[in-house]
C-alpha cells in the first residue's frame, strides 16, 4: 500500500513537473496566445456566445477583454428586441473576425461600422451576433432562430475562405441528388456540453484564461478534431486529401454546398423583409499578401451588389509596416483592419434604400 | 515515408508489434524487417524497389564469386525464386507506368545467369574471382550512373561540344532519381569489395543479406554501413531491453529535434538568400550562409541520429556518422568527423585504391583531389557539387603541404598561445567550411558569386535573421560544447538522468510548439 501510494505521489509530482516545465518553456521561448472563447448550446441548434461572460484574450501583441451581454451578443449593454424609432438596425452574422477576437470592443468591426455611420449622420446600431467558429450554415440557423427577432433593417453575413470547410464540417445541410439544399442535422454543437461541464469549475476558468500551455494544446487538439470531422463529413467535397486546406478548387461539392447555403440565407433574410449583404474578409498569406476566398464561388453571386469584398481595399492599404491582421495570435483583424473594413461596409450601407430613414442632421449623442 | 511524418509513426508502431512478436525467431524477424523495409521504401515509388532487389541479388551472387567460392544452383534459385515474383508483384499491377522497371529487372535475371555461366566455364581461380568482382561493381556503377548522372553527362557533353562550335541536340531521358540510390549502392559495393579484398567471408543466406541491404532505418540516407559491422547483427539474435529502448528513443528525439526545429526553421533563412541571391544585403548573405551551414548539419546528422535511434530500439548498432564536425580545425579533421561513413568509404575504397599517400607528395595530392572530386559528384549531378568537392580537395592539399595538422597538434591547448592557435585554426576552418557550403547550396555558379558579392559588399549588416539564428543554434551549441568538453559523442547516455529528462522535455515541447510547419524532406534524400 505504502509502495503504491509512493508510486502515485511520484507520478503526480512528475506530471505536475512536466506541465510546469511546459508552461515555463512556452513563456520563455514560444509565447502562445491565450484566446479562450465561451460558447454554449443555443435553442436554435448551434453555438451562441455564453451570455454575460467576460474573459480576457492575450497574445504577445494584444491584451483585450471580451464582454458578452445578457443576450449573447458582444456588447456592453443589452438591446430591446423592438427597434427604436428613427434608427436603423444592422445585424452581423459571422465568426471570430466579426465578433472581434483579438480586438477591444472599441476597435471591433461592429463598433467601427457603427461609429462610421454615426459620423456620417446615420442613427444606426449594430448588433453583433457573430460567434467564433460559425460557418454560413450556422449563421443561417442563428438568423432564423434569433437575429430576426431584433427586426434588423440589414443583415450582414461574413464570408471567409474557411467557410467552405466549416459548412461541410457542420453537417447541418447537404445537397441531395435533386440538386437542392436539404437540412441534414438539426444541431451542430461541437464540444459545448463538455465546455459547460468544465466552465462550472473556477479552476478550469482560471487555467483557460491564464495557461499558455493549456491554450496551445487545446488549439492543436481542436485543429486535429476539425480535420478529422472534415475528413469524415466533407471528404467527398474536398479536393485536399489531407483535409488541411480551407480552399477547395472550383466547382467541388463543397463549393456547391456553400453557394446553396449563402443563397438560402439570403432568401430567408429577404423573405423576412430585411436587406442582405455579404462581406468577404480575405485570407492573410503574409503581411502584404492576401488571398480572396470568393474565387470558387459562382460569379453571379460574387458580382451581385450585395456581395462586398474587402480584398481590393486591403491590398491597397498593405505595406511592409502596415498590419491589417494580427501576427502573433490567430491572425484576426487589427484595429486598422477593422477600421478599413468598417469604412468600406459603411459606404455600402449608406446607399441602401432604408438608410434615408435614419439619416439625421446635426449631431446626436452616442448611445 | 519520412521519419518526421505521422505516417511513419503509424507504420513504426504496427511494425514494432510484429517485430516484437517474432523476436524468438531470428529468421522470421529478418523477414519482417525486409517486408517493413520494402514498404518503407516503396512508399515513395514501389517501382524503385526493383533496383534494390537487383542490387541485392547482384552483390549476393557477386560476393560469393568474388570470394573464390562458386555460387551454387541453390544460391541462384533462392535469389531468383524470391526476387522474380517480387518484381512481378511490384510492377504488373501498374504495368503502364512500371514496364521499364519490369523489363530492366527481368533483363537482369536473364543476363545474370548467362554471365555466371560464362565466368564459370571460361575462367578459373583468381581470374574468375576478379571477373565476379568486376561484374558486380559494373552493375552497381551502371545503375548509379544511369539513374543519377545520365542527364548530367548528356548536358555537360552538349555544353562542351558547343564551346567548340559544334551544335548538338541534347538527349534527355525522363529519369526520376530513386531515393537513397547512392547510399545503398555504396553499401552493397563495400560488401563485394571487402570480400574481394579477403577482409570478410560472403554470406550464403539470401534472407540475411537482403535484410542487411534494405534495413529501413539507414536505407535512404545512411549511415553507409560496412557489411563487416552490420551484416553479423542480422546473423545473430537481437537483444531488446528497456535500456536500449530509452537510449534509442533519446537518440531519435534528438535527431528529430535537430531536423524539425533547427534545420527546418533555418531553412527559411537559407532559402530566402539562395532564392534571390542578387538582392541580398551583407547581413542577409552572412546569416543565410550560417543558416545553411547549420541546416545541412542538423538535417543530415539529425537523420543519422534518428536512424541510429531506431536501429538501437530494434537491437542493432549503427556507426556514428557525425562527431561534432564544426569543432574541426583542419580539413582532414573535418572529414574524420563529417559524414564519417562516406568519408571512410571514399578513403578505404577510392583513396587507398588510387595509392593513397604511398607514392610521394604529388601523387598524394592527385589522389586527394580525385577522391574529393568524386566525393563531390557523389552528392549530386551538378558542377556546383564538383566545385565543392574540388574546393575541399584543394584545402586538404594546401593544409597537407603546409603540415598544418602537425603544427596544430604540437600546440598545447592548455597554454594561452596554444589555445589562441587552436581557436584561430577553428575560425579559419569554419569560414572555409561555410565557403564550401555556399558552393554546395547555390543552384548555379552565378548564384554563388552573387552571395559572395553580397558578403563583400558590406551593405547593411543588420537583419532580423541574427536573432532567429541565435534562437535556434544556441541549444545545439550548448549541447555540443558540453559534449566536446566531456569528449562524449553519444548523446543518448550523456549527462545525469535528471538533465536528460529535462533535455527530453525541452525537445518535446520544442517539437510541439517551435518546429517549422509541414513535413520537409531531408536534403540528403536527393543524393
Amino acid at each position: 500500500m505504502n509502495l503504491k501510494l509512493r508510486w502515485i505521489a511520484r507520478t503526480a509530482v512528475a506530471a505536475a513537473y512536466v506541465i510546469l516545465f511546459g508552461e515555463v518553456f512556452l513563456r520563455l521561448f514560444a509565447p502562445q496566445p491565450i484566446l479562450p472563447r465561451y460558447v454554449t448550446a443555443a435553442p436554435w441548434g448551434v453555438r451562441m456566445n455564453t451570455p454575460n461572460s467576460v474573459y480576457r484574450q492575450w497574445t504577445p501583441e494584444v491584451d483585450v477583454q471580451i464582454r458578452i451581454n445578457g443576450q449573447g451578443l458582444r456588447a456592453d449593454h443589452d438591446f430591446p428586441e423592438a427597434k427604436p424609432p428613427h434608427s436603423c438596425r444592422i445585424a452581423l452574422l459571422g465568426d471570430s473576425y466579426f465578433i472581434g477576437f483579438e480586438s477591444s470592443l472599441e476597435n471591433s468591426f461592429a463598433q467601427r461600422l457603427e461609429d462610421r455611420l454615426r459620423q456620417d449622420g446615420y442613427d444606426a446600431e449594430v448588433l453583433n451576433f457573430a460567434v467564433s467558429g460559425h460557418g454560413t450554415a450556422e449563421m443561417l440557423l442563428t438568423f432564423d432562430g434569433y437575429a430576426r427577432k431584433f427586426e434588423p433593417d440589414l443583415v450582414i453575413a461574413q464570408w471567409h475562405r474557411s467557410d467552405f470547410s466549416d459548412n461541410a464540417r457542420s453537417g447541418l445541410f447537404q445537397i441531395k441528388e435533386d440538386g437542392e439544399l436539404h437540412p441534414l442535422s438539426p444541431t451542430y454543437l461541437p464540444g459545448t456540453r463538455l465546455q459547460a461541464i468544465f466552465l462550472s469549475s473556477a479552476a478550469y476558468r482560471w487555467v483557460a484564461e491564464n495557461s499558455q500551455l493549456y491554450n496551445a494544446l487545446r488549439d492543436k487538439t481542436a485543429r486535429m478534431v476539425k480535420r478529422l470531422l472534415l475528413a469524415i463529413r466533407g471528404r467527398s467535397g474536398s479536393t485536399d486529401p489531407e483535409g488541411e486546406s480551407d480552399a477547395p478548387s472550383l466547382l467541388t461539392p463543397q463549393v456547391a454546398l456553400s453557394t446553396a447555403i449563402i443563397q438560402e440565407l439570403r432568401r430567408h433574410v429577404e423573405a423576412a423583409g430585411h436587406r442582405f449583404m455579404m462581406v468577404e474578409i480575405p485570407q492573410r498569406l503574409n503581411r502584404q499578401t492576401f488571398e480572396s476566398g470568393v474565387l470558387p464561388l459562382p460569379a453571379a453571386l460574387t458580382r451581385d451588389p450585395a456581395f462586398v469584398s474587402s480584398f481590393i481595399v486591403f491590398n491597397a492599404a498593405a505595406g511592409p509596416d502596415t498590419k491589417l491582421f494580427t501576427e502573433k495570435g490567430n491572425f484576426h483583424l487589427t484595429a486598422l483592419g477593422n477600421r478599413l473594413l468598417g469604412d468600406l461596409v459603411a459606404k455600402h450601407v449608406e446607399v441602401e434604400p432604408f438608410a434615408g430613414r435614419c439619416k439625421f442632421h446635426g449631431t446626436r449623442a452616442k448611445r | 515515408m519520412l521519419f518526421n511524418s505521422f505516417t511513419f509513426l503509424i507504420f513504426f508502431l504496427c511494425f514494432a508489434c510484429v517485430y516484437l512478436a517474432t523476436h524468438r525467431w531470428r529468421r522470421a524477424q529478418n523477414f519482417v524487417l525486409i517486408a517493413a523495409s520494402y514498404i518503407f521504401y516503396g512508399w515513395w515509388d514501389e517501382r524503385f524497389l526493383v533496383l534494390v532487389i537487383v542490387s541485392t541479388v547482384n552483390d549476393f551472387i557477386g560476393g560469393i564469386g568474388a570470394s573464390g567460392q562458386r555460387p551454387t544452383r541453390r544460391d541462384g534459385l533462392t535469389a531468383a525464386g524470391v526476387s522474380i515474383p517480387a518484381i512481378l508483384a511490384l510492377t504488373v499491377p501498374t504495368i503502364e507506368q512500371s514496364w521499364p522497371a519490369l523489363v530492366g529487372g527481368l533483363a537482369f535475371f536473364a543476363l545474370g545467369p548467362v554471365a555466371v555461366y560464362l565466368i564459370e566455364h571460361f575462367l578459373q581461380g583468381e581470374a574468375r574471382r576478379k571477373a565476379y568482382f568486376i561484374s558486380s561493381i559494373t552493375v552497381n556503377l551502371s545503375i548509379l550512373g544511369f539513374f543519377k548522372y545520365a542527364n548530367f553527362f548528356a548536358a555537360s557533353l552538349t555544353g562542351a561540344l558547343r564551346t567548340f562550335g559544334i551544335e548538338a541536340e541534347p538527349i534527355f531521358l525522363n529519369i526520376i532519381l530513386p531515393v537513397g540510390i547512392s547510399f545503398y549502392t555504396f553499401q552493397t559495393m563495400s560488401y563485394t569489395i571487402d570480400i574481394y579484398r579477403r577482409q570478410m567471408e560472403p554470406t550464403r543466406s539470401f534472407l540475411d543479406f537482403a535484410a542487411y541491404v534494405s534495413f529501413f532505418p539507414q536505407l535512404v540516407a545512411g549511415p553507409i554501413e560496412r557489411a563487416g559491422h552490420l551484416l553479423p547483427q542480422f546473423q545473430r539474435p537481437r537483444h531488446l531491453s528497456m535500456d536500449r529502448l530509452s537510449e534509442g528513443a533519446a537518440l531519435f528525439l534528438w535527431g528529430l529535434y535537430k531536423k524539425m526545429v533547427i534545420a527546418d526553421n533555418l531553412a527559411n533563412i537559407a532559402d530566402r538568400l539562395f532564392g534571390a541571391a542578387s538582392e541580398a544585403t551583407t547581413g542577409q548573405a552572412i546569416t543565410g550562409i550560417i543558416a545553411f551551414t547549420f541546416q545541412i548539419y542538423c538535417d543530415f546528422s539529425g537523420y543519422s541520429d534518428m536512424a541510429r535511434g531506431l536501429a538501437r530500439v530494434l537491437g542493432f548498432d549503427l556507426m556514428v556518422n557525425f562527431n561534432l564536425p564544426y569543432f574541426s580545425r583542419t580539413p582532414s579533421e573535418f572529414w574524420r568527423r563529417w559524414h564519417i561513413s562516406l568519408s571512410s568509404w571514399l578513403r578505404d575504397y577510392l583513396y587507398v585504391s588510387l595509392g593513397g599517400n604511398r607514392h610521394g607528395r604529388w601523387m598524394t595530392y592527385r589522389n586527394l583531389m580525385l577522391t574529393m572530386l568524386l566525393g563531390g559528384l557523389w552528392h549530386g549531378a551538378s558542377w556546383t557539387f564538383v566545385a565543392w568537392g574540388a574546393f575541399h580537395g584543394l584545402i586538404l592539399c594546401i593544409y597537407r603541404a603546409l603540415d598544418v595538422d602537425e603544427v596544430i597538434g604540437r600546440m598545447d591547448p592548455r597554454r594561452w598561445s596554444g589555445m589562441a592557435c587552436h581557436a584561430l585554426a577553428w575560425l579559419v576552418m569554419i569560414v572555409l567550411v561555410m565557403f564550401g557550403w555556399t558552393l554546395f547550396r547555390a543552384r548555379t555558379f552565378g548564384d554563388a558569386i552573387d552571395v559572395f558579392g553580397a558578403v563583400l559588399s558590406f551593405d547593411r549588416l543588420a537583419t532580423d535573421n541574427w536573432s532567429t539564428l541565435a534562437f535556434y543554434i544556441a541549444p545545439l551549441a550548448i549541447v555540443e560544447v558540453a559534449q566536446r568538453i566531456a569528449q562524449r559523442v553519444d548523446i543518448s547516455t550523456f549527462g545525469p538522468r535528471l538533465l536528460r529528462f529535462n533535455a527530453a522535455l525541452f525537445c518535446i515541447y520544442s517539437l510541439l510548439f517551435v518546429s517549422a510547419p509541414g513535413e520537409r524532406e531531408f536534403i540528403y534524400f536527393d543524393f
